[in-house]
């Protein structure tokens, strides 16, 4: 299959061609080793293939290096179809010069034909045809002009081989000929680079496209079309109304995030609950329906209920990036997070984290440098996401019981303390990552403004459902597994079911306590995860818990709200009120002290373990996908435990 | 003079690049060279960024990287 390879710089509108060309008959694809998109699609017989960005073929940053070595691996196969903005051509046809200089079959396709009439900048396409020497096509990917013409080319095979700008600055004429070293000057990224040469090299080049440009393009004032953005920028990046307007936009992104997902997600929990039901009541008695309806579908259930959540996150993300405001909000918190060895860029991962450290993990590529992206991946998990809230109003509702009627409370303080120790730990640990971590970075940093343009709906719907689907095909599939696992480990027992049955009859008859344990808290007594629970025990014990809260921490690997599930469980409370948990909770007696089980020092201790502890399967099976293996994930979680052991330990120790 | 001297709307020819061969490509692949004109659109101090226009393009530079670009005013 003859493979047609999208070239562009950044911003110049790529990708919406791949997606006017291939529609939603796209596949995406982890380049190896480095967690870059790769996007394939097919127009017939063609595969249409979308690289990243690229400024120069001369670029080390790590997705530019994946798009010249994947370039210069298909030398003498591919065919190239060449993206430019219309409105800087003279930066855009730089590239292009030097790609024209591998002799390889391109068109020329430039982009943004509504901002050229908008900005009254005309392009001879005759002269340009004749100055590149292949075919020169004006299109506008937002609304399809332009495109079938395009299509025809692809399918025609209308390719041609560019007229040479530069290459012959590269030919040594040696006693065998002339001989040309100039894909060997671009293959080696290792070597150091040769300045004068590659100073030479661009200037020559522009220099030629400079008078490519003057000859056939004819505009009116320069930068004509930066005025109406540069007008924008100077409220939206004014010192005082540029942070108040971010500080509106991220609270309403974060705040949606939250809000409208809400409702999907209930109507998820609520299908997923009567689907259970439906196979409880449905299938025959026995282990197979008990594996469907308490494993299967809660597990299919733990991975589509972030679907609302995703959705809604790369949305608005969307829409930012399309209008450019993304650009402006990097440009706003830059100042702040490099204190902590970030970038503004940093900015969406870490708040976004507030909601869900799994979208938040996903939306870290739009960060360029590798440490940076590793350093927010590792830490974004400690801001205090969503799934931590039901622990936290449970357990700080457990010791400050009179707090209701009044605005600022205890509860409040206690909750906003811990909202801001996650910050601080993230801020910390990516400050500690960024400084010891061997991970190459970028070491000089900057930012495009794009002009402020319209979005294009289309593209954000794709990008929302490729990323979507990203998710629930990859992290399903680790989340699913390990839903099956607890579930094995908490539905078997080594004792087996008869042995428990007795000893349910004689505990049942033995006490008239009412609040005497149900019999599948009896049964999680006596499962693998109770015994585990209790095998861990003397491990926990220092923290002020015992074996039960052994068994909710176990279960509540799988996601942090599972907690409050399995509390409920293992002290045979009904899925009633919440009101009656925390009666239970506070009522539940350390039978070895005579003292409240849950007292401060625990629920303290309690507290910060889940400030800390990466309770959360899902977050390692995204850190497993967005880094390419599992290494970073399992340092994640054994940092995150040993630094929640040692804080719940001290804070038990000290308040006991 | 470095961009650091321009005001805001002022327009100059960059004369010399300091620093070292990787500030040298990282700029030249970012479109900026000798010769390159360059066009201050704005330096909000709070940011410790420069946003200039170069090419068309309105590219952002933090201050530090900035000091090592002379330019003469045009």
């Amino acid at each position: 299959m003859q493979e047609i390879l999208l070239i562009g710089k950044p911003n110049s509108g790529k990708t919406s061609l791949f997606n006017q060309l291939t529609g939603l008959n796209q596949k995406v694809g982890n380049y190896a080793g480095v967690t870059v998109d790769i996007k394939s699609g097919k127009l017939k017989d063609q595969q249409i293939i979308d690289l990243p960005g690229m400024r120069s073929l001369r670029s080390v940053t790590p997705e530019e290096k994946i798009t010249k070595d994947f370039l210069l691996g298909k030398l003498g196969e591919a065919q190239i179809v060449f993206t430019a903005s219309g409105t800087n051509l003279n930066d855009d046809l730089i590239l292009f010069s030097e790609l024209a200089d591998l002799q390889i079959p391109m068109v020329l396709v430039i982009n943004f034909k509504d901002e050229l009439e908008k900005n009254h900048i005309s392009i001879n396409m005759h002269s340009l045809r004749d100055i590149t020497g292949c075919p020169v096509l004006l299109v506008n990917s937002k609304d399809g002009s332009g495109i079938d013409e395009l299509k025809h080319y692809i399918e025609k095979k209308g390719f041609k081989i560019p007229n040479s700008f530069c290459k012959s600055l590269y030919e040594n004429i040696t006693d065998q000929g002339i001989e040309n070293n100039y894909v060997q000057s671009l293959s080696d990224g290792t070597q150091p680079v040769n300045i004068s040469l590659h100073e030479n090299d661009y200037l020559k080049r522009q220099k030629i496209v400079s008078a490519m440009v003057r000859s056939a393009v004819t505009k009116g004032e320069e930068n004509e079309y930066l005025q109406s953005s540069k007008k924008w920028d100077k409220l939206l990046l004014h010192p005082v109304w540029g942070i108040f307007i971010f500080l509106t936009v991220m609270y309403f992104v974060f705040q949606s995030v939250f809000a409208f997902s809400s409702i999907p997600m209930d109507w998820i929990d609520g299908g997923m609950s009567n689907l259970s039901a439906w196979a409880s009541s449905t299938i025959p008695d026995g282990w197979l329906q008990r594996l469907i309806s308490d494993a299967v579908i809660p597990g299919i259930g733990g991975v589509v209920i972030f679907i609302p959540q995703i959705a809604i996150l790369f949305f608005l993300l969307g829409v930012l990036e399309h209008t450019g405001y993304l650009s402006r909000i990097s440009f706003i918190s830059d100042s702040f997070l490099r204190k902590f060895g970030l970038s503004g860029k940093s900015i969406i991962p870490l708040m976004s984290s507030w909601a869900c450290a799994i979208p938040a993990i996903m939306s870290t590529r739009i960060i360029d440098d590798p440490r940076e992206r590793m350093a927010v991946i590792f830490a974004s998990p400690l801001m205090t996401c969503s799934a931590r809230l039901p622990v936290y109003a449970i357990l700080i509702a457990v010791i400050y019981p009179n707090d209701s009627g009044r605005f600022f409370g205890s509860q409040g303080l206690m909750l906003l303390a811990l909202y801001l120790l996650g910050v601080i730990s993230t801020l910390a640990v990516a400050w500690y990552f960024t400084r010891r971590s061997k991970i190459p970075s970028n070491k000089f940093w900057s930012l495009e403004l794009p002009v402020y343009r319209m979005p294009n709906w289309r593209n954000i719907w794709i990008n929302v459902y490729q990323k979507t689907k990203s998710f629930v095909v990859e992290a399903g599939k680790v989340i699913f597994v390990i839903s099956i696992l607890l579930w094995l480990l908490a539905s078997f027992s080594p004792k087996g079911q008869d042995f428990i049955q007795a000893e349910y009859t004689k505990y049942t008859a033995s006490t008239e306590d009412s609040s005497q344990m149900n019999q599948e808290a009896f049964e999680l007594e006596y499962s693998y995860l109770g015994y585990l629970g209790k095998g861990i025990e003397p491990v926990i014990k220092p923290l002020g818990y015992d074996w039960k809260i052994g068994i909710a921490l176990i279960t509540s690997f799988a996601a942090r709200e599972v907690f409050v599930g399995t509390i409920s469980t293992v002290y045979s409370i009904g899925s009633d009120e919440d009101a009656t948990i925390i009666e239970r909770l506070r009522n539940e007696v350390n039978l070895e002290t005579g003292e409240p089980r849950y007292n401060y020092a625990t629920a303290i201790s309690l507290l910060l373990f889940y400030v800390f502890a990466l309770q959360c399967m899902s977050t390692l099976a995204i850190v497993r996908k967005e880094t390419g293996h599992w290494k970073y994930a399992i340092w994640q979680f054994i940092a995150f435990f040993i630094m929640a052991y040692l804080f719940a330990l001290a804070a038990y120790q000290l308040l006991s | 003079m470095t961009v650091l001297d321009l005001k805001i709307d002022e327009r100059a020819i960059i004369t010399q690049i300091n620093g070292n061969k990787d500030f040298h490509s990282y700029l030249l692949n970012n479109g900026i060279g000798i010769g390159t004109i360059v066009y201050k659109n704005y330096s909000p101090g709070f940011s410790g960024l420069i946003s200039l226009t170069i090419n068309g393009k309105m590219i952002s530079l933090r201050q530090v990287d900035f000091q090592n670009i002379e330019l003469v005013q045009i």
